[in-house]
């Protein structure tokens, strides 16, 4: 697989589901099965990787179901309690706050024009003089305005859920580059439930 | 490419359009509708992905998968039901949405291997369908009247929205309106090229007749006091009233004659009709005219001012293209009509002859650091500057929210004397919730409408005393909107919000 353009990124994931199937997919790099995903009844995915970890990624963030949003906590696979769950990433509204810096999926990057968006990949970008520190504390005049903000380009994600969908990441979120790349694809790019052919 | 997507639009993108050199001498819609055979083939495109992820790009939870399943069908009836349900103002934002600027044409997954599906102009087309071949019935209201009355001030799409959510929650509701029309920026600020009048006022109407009362030429905090208002007429208080406080700059020259805001400009020409201002102009335009800005309303009034005058019409901007916050299909069109644009420049003083302003001088422009947005700051190149003769000028450099009420009432205020709320949409004044423009500052007229549409959820609960129960919208639509209730045909069975 070929990064369709842009600068080397070192990380690469693909998520593909089976055609027409919604509940679960697999998560592979450099073409290994890496982990699966498993959406529940209860509106809710756990990701259980091969090395034995799982995590619960739910998207009540902050109380309520929001768009866009997720939260992705360590779960056990055998008990699922969430009572010794970490949370381990928290998006909300596209942002996340990751090692002290904030970051935006699918931004444009500083120096793109916007109608670059309207086709091919979409760019996981380091805000680097965002006033929060918090999605959750981010107030709603700047989060009205998300739109505006440009980012360092430190990802890059593409692809139609059962076509693979492929997550490039830099080294500075790789310690988080399976969740993250689960999130993706739940948040913008899951199966599809009718596949026409051609 | 994938080999289970059909890559592209029907149209060509982003929509037909009418002929640039015709379109540019008069106000006709820019916009060309689909044909219903071209509609359909566009609604077959869409994959019914299992998270309908257009539908959560969009602040008022459009229905967008149900109603290209509906339209890929021929039923052009259900799909109105599916959108209508949460969207009071379909025409309106079919046209006025920059869909492909983070909504829900640039959330469809189609994107990604192809044109994202044209959702806008399948919005469009069954809106139209609506208004002109075949009247459909109103959103359903609760069946129980709770004998609550609440009031909005301010009667523009977040206004609007709301109203139309209080009414079908069983409240009674008013609407305080300053101007003559509701509508608010869609009535006075959007230009009949994108949106004519008579879809607005269609779908004004349309929510007046629910039951919707409306009381025009008031102004709280005027003739009315907010606590009278709540004493007297009222249980609670919703303030929509918008964004309207002009930039005050500080540029030499700032007052000479011919230099006017941008936004009160198009308010005169729009108000009432295009046909009344021509014959009574209040702008003296010329035939040279530079906008200063880069926003929507920056283009609005430099496309305005090209069709009035036929002149020379220039854009200025202070940083380049790529900043600009517009949408650029509009840039696009723009350019199509004659519209020039300079980059990289700022009015750094306006010269006069007389009182009569005759050219600007400029000073150029380049990018340094990165600012809290992340664009990179403009700075002023020095011993760079020039001028640029001119007739008139239009100053499109951002509105703040409207604050007349806050300040005069004594509402806690935040950035730009926005109405400051809490997460339940509260103001500082028990029973008064304020959401839309005066709270975010200027955004788009779907954000507002979300925005109204949230906060009167809130006004509900507080009425009923069922805060603790609250449920977002965007999950009860999560939940409700579920693939396989569509398919069932059980959307039906469901109840009013």
């Amino acid at each position: 697989m070929n990064r369709p353009r842009g600068i080397a990124m070192p990380v690469e994931y693909s998520v593909k589901s089976e055609l027409g199937q919604f509940s679960s997919a697999k998560v592979f790099r450099d073409r290994v099965v890496v982990a699966t995903i498993q959406r529940e009844l209860t509106g809710d995915t756990l990701l259980f990787s091969s090395g034995g970890d799982s995590w619960r990624l739910s998207q009540r963030v902050d109380g309520e179901y929001r768009p866009f949003s997720i939260i992705v906590k360590t779960t056990s696979p055998r008990s699922n309690s969430m009572s010794v769950a970490r949370e381990i990433l928290k998006i909300r509204d596209h942002l996340f706050f990751h090692n002290r810096k904030m970051y935006m999926l699918s931004n444009v990057p500083e120096g793109r024009m916007q109608h670059h968006i309207h086709k091919g990949p979409k760019y996981i970008c380091r805000l680097d003089n965002f006033p929060f520190e918090d999605p959750s504390e981010v107030d709603s005049e700047t989060r009205s305005r998300l739109r505006r903000f440009r980012g360092v380009p430190v990802g890059e994600i593409s692809g139609i859920g059962h076509d693979g969908h492929r997550v490039w990441l830099e080294n500075e979120l790789l310690d988080i580059g399976l969740p993250l790349s689960a999130s993706a694809f739940l948040l913008y790019t899951t199966a599809s439930w009718k596949i026409r052919t051609n | 490419m994938s080999t289970n997507v059909s890559p592209k639009r029907v149209g060509p993108f982003p929509f037909p359009k009418s002929d640039p050199s015709k379109r540019v001498k008069d106000f006709s819609e820019v916009q060309q509708p689909y044909t219903m055979e071209e509609v359909q083939d566009e609604a077959k495109r869409c994959l019914q992905c299992g998270t309908p992820v257009c539908i959560d790009a969009c602040p008022v939870q459009m229905d967008v998968r149900g109603m290209c399943e509906a339209v890929s069908r021929g039923d052009l009836s259900t799909a109105y039901k599916r959108i209508r349900d949460t969207n009071p103002l379909l025409g309106v934002t079919a046209r006025c949405c920059p869909q492909l600027q983070s909504l829900c044409e640039d959330a469809c997954v189609m994107r990604w291997d192809g044109d994202p599906i044209s959702i806008g102009m399948i919005q469009r087309f069954v809106a139209d369908w609506e208004q002109r071949e075949s009247k459909q019935p109103s959103p359903e209201q609760s069946k129980e009247q709770t004998g609550k009355r609440v009031g909005i001030i301010g009667g523009g799409p977040a206004g609007l929205a709301a109203a139309e959510l209080l009414w079908r929650y069983g409240h009674a509701v008013t609407i305080y309106e300053q101007f003559g029309n509701l509508g608010g920026t869609a009535q006075y600020g959007i230009p009949d090229f994108h949106l004519p009048k008579d879809v607005l006022s269609y779908e004004i109407q349309s929510i007046s007749e629910l039951g919707v009362a409306t009381r025009t030429g008031v102004i709280v905090g005027s003739g009315i006091s907010l606590s009278q208002l709540l004493s007297d007429e009222v249980d609670a208080v919703l303030i929509t009233a918008g964004s309207k406080d002009p930039v005050k700059l500080d540029t030499p020259g700032i007052d000479s004659q011919g230099i006017y805001d941008c936004y009160a400009f198009l308010e005169a020409v729009y108000g009432k009709s295009v046909v009344s201002y021509v014959a009574n102009p209040t702008c003296i335009l010329g035939e040279k005219i530079l906008v200063i800005g880069g926003g929507d309303s920056a283009l609005d009034g430099a496309r305005t001012a090209k069709r009035l005058t036929q002149g020379s019409v220039t854009v200025v901007y202070r940083r380049t293209e790529k900043e600009m916050p517009s949408d650029p299909i509009m840039v696009q069109e723009a350019r199509e009509e004659g519209v020039e644009f300079i980059f990289l420049a700022d009015p750094a003083e306006y010269v006069s002859s007389g009182k009569r302003l005759t050219k600007v001088r400029m000073n150029t422009m380049e990018l340094g650091p990165p600012d809290q947005t992340g664009r990179r700051s403009p700075q002023i190149v020095k011993g760079k500057d020039f001028f640029m003769d001119c007739d008139s000028v239009l100053l499109a450099v951002g509105r703040g929210p409207n604050s007349f009420l806050q300040l005069k009432e004594g509402l806690k205020t935040g950035r730009k004397n926005s109405i400051a709320v809490d997460d339940h949409f509260k103001t500082s004044m028990r029973g008064v919730f304020a959401a839309g423009d005066v709270v975010t500052g200027e955004t788009l007229v779907v954000k507002a409408m979300g925005s109204g549409r949230e906060a009167a959820q809130r006004v509900h609960e507080y009425l009923m005393n069922i805060e603790d129960q609250h449920i977002s919208l965007y999950e009860t639509y999560f939940v409700r909107r579920s693939y396989e209730m569509m398919q069932a045909d059980l959307e039906g069975a469901l109840p009013p919000p």
